[in-house]
């Protein structure tokens, strides 16, 4: 190997050998008006966007979550991932509703007050009375077709007030899918900010909730908005 | 939880940098552009398992190189695209200062580096543009430190001599 080559030397100082050959000031020259100034901003801009959207499509989803304390239904665990809130829940343990998120949104869940801080401040503040309606972004995307209606209709149902689960499927336009209704509605990945709690057996009944406490979440729930079941 | 930055980071930090080496090192927007993505993703799918005490940035390289190469196998060999990279770099928006006459010229020195065994154009452009140490370009190339250097050293070398023959 050439001695040269073993030093550290800059450029110009290779450039200085025996052999015969463009001198190497314009080469230099050459290489860098082709190279340094680079692709352009432009260019840098486009491909950093092409290569956000395509990580989005492929990567599993990033999901935040954090738990919500000093409320009657606490800990609350929020998660949210990039379209809205995906996971609600209370009753479980941390590591119940960490698989739950896993296998609902294909994500590795992150925990970070910070990027569900306006989440749980809602949620707080509803609970609390502080505010009438939770219209926070909600990502159904995991769920079907038919229990994405459901919950939509659901969360059309005021507070203080209740609908049955006949009232949902005929508003939903399948008059005769009330059992189906009470199905999507059990499984309803947000609650509270989906009120599944108040959708309510025809009978006067308070029908099912989901979750081990389940009735009596939904008594609780009701109650706070003024609802009273006997 | 070891101390490796998240995958947004790599993405954060480093994105800007490897698009600029994948259009040095391929001459073309386009390709640059996909390799990109591909070398992201392949650096998605390996980063579970990379040692927390990695030199990221050079893993990274060393991932983009790889897109880069196999993207180049794609290539037809004759590939007239010095004049292309020569008209796009004057028109576009690089801010190059290129006067016309000088075009022709340039476009016979990028032809000559893209003509260049990959590794040395490669060991040449993370040298003098992306800046890299020899250390960190040994491990992007998969050789020696003193392997890196005499690539760059060869590239220089060869460009030189080919140039010369042109005047």
């Amino acid at each position: 190997m050439n001695a040269e080559t073993k030093k550290d030397p800059t450029l110009a100082d290779w450039l200085g050998d025996e052999v015969n050959g463009l001198p190497p000031a314009e080469l230099t020259q050459a290489l860098d008006a082709l190279y340094a100034a680079g692709p352009g901003e432009g260019a840098v801009q486009r491909a950093q966007s092409a290569l956000a959207r395509r990580l989005e499509a492929e990567l599993p989803p990033t999901i935040y979550y954090d738990i919500l304390e000093d409320t009657p239904f606490s800990p609350i665990y929020v998660a949210a991932g990039p379209r809205g809130l995906v996971s609600v829940d209370f009753g479980v343990n941390q590591d119940e509703f960490l698989a739950y998120v896993r296998k609902h949104t294909g994500g590795e869940p992150r925990r970070s007050a910070e990027r569900v801080a306006a989440f749980k401040v809602a949620i707080r503040d509803y609970l609390r009375g502080k505010i009438e309606r939770l219209d926070l972004e909600v990502d159904l995307g995991g769920v079907s077709a038919f229990q994405r209606q459901v919950l939509e209709e659901a969360r059309r149902v005021p507070r203080g007030q209740v609908a049955t689960y006949g009232e949902i499927a005929r508003r939903i336009g399948k008059p005769k899918a009330s059992r189906a209704v009470g199905q999507a509605l059990r499984r309803n990945p947000v609650p509270i900010v989906v009120p599944c709690h108040r959708v309510v057996n025809s009978d006067g009944t308070l029908g099912g909730y989901g979750g081990k406490l389940g009735g009596r979440r939904k008594i609780e729930l009701l109650r706070l908005e003024g609802v009273v079941f006997a | 939880m070891n101390g490796k930055p998240t995958f947004e980071l790599l993405v954060e930090r480093h994105s800007r940098e490897l698009f600029a080496y994948l259009w040095r090192l391929l001459g073309d927007e386009a390709e640059a552009e996909d390799c990109l993505q591909d070398a992201y993703l392949r650096a998605y799918r390996a980063y579970a398992r990379l040692d927390g005490n990695a030199n990221t940035r050079a893993w990274l390289y060393r991932i983009a190189t790889n897109c880069a190469y196999t993207q180049l196998k794609k290539r037809s060999r004759i590939d007239g695209r010095g004049a292309e990279f020569v008209e796009n770099l004057a028109s576009g928006e690089a801010a190059v200062d290129v006067q016309v006459e000088q075009q022709a010229r340039l476009a016979e020195v990028h032809t000559a580096v893209m003509a260049l065994p990959r590794k040395q154009r490669a060991a040449l452009m993370l040298r003098k543009y992306q800046e890299l140490d020899y250390e960190q370009i040994a491990e992007t190339l998969d050789c020696s430190p003193e392997a890196a250097r005499a690539n760059v050293y060869q590239a220089l070398k060869k460009l030189r001599r080919k140039l010369a023959e042109e005047v």
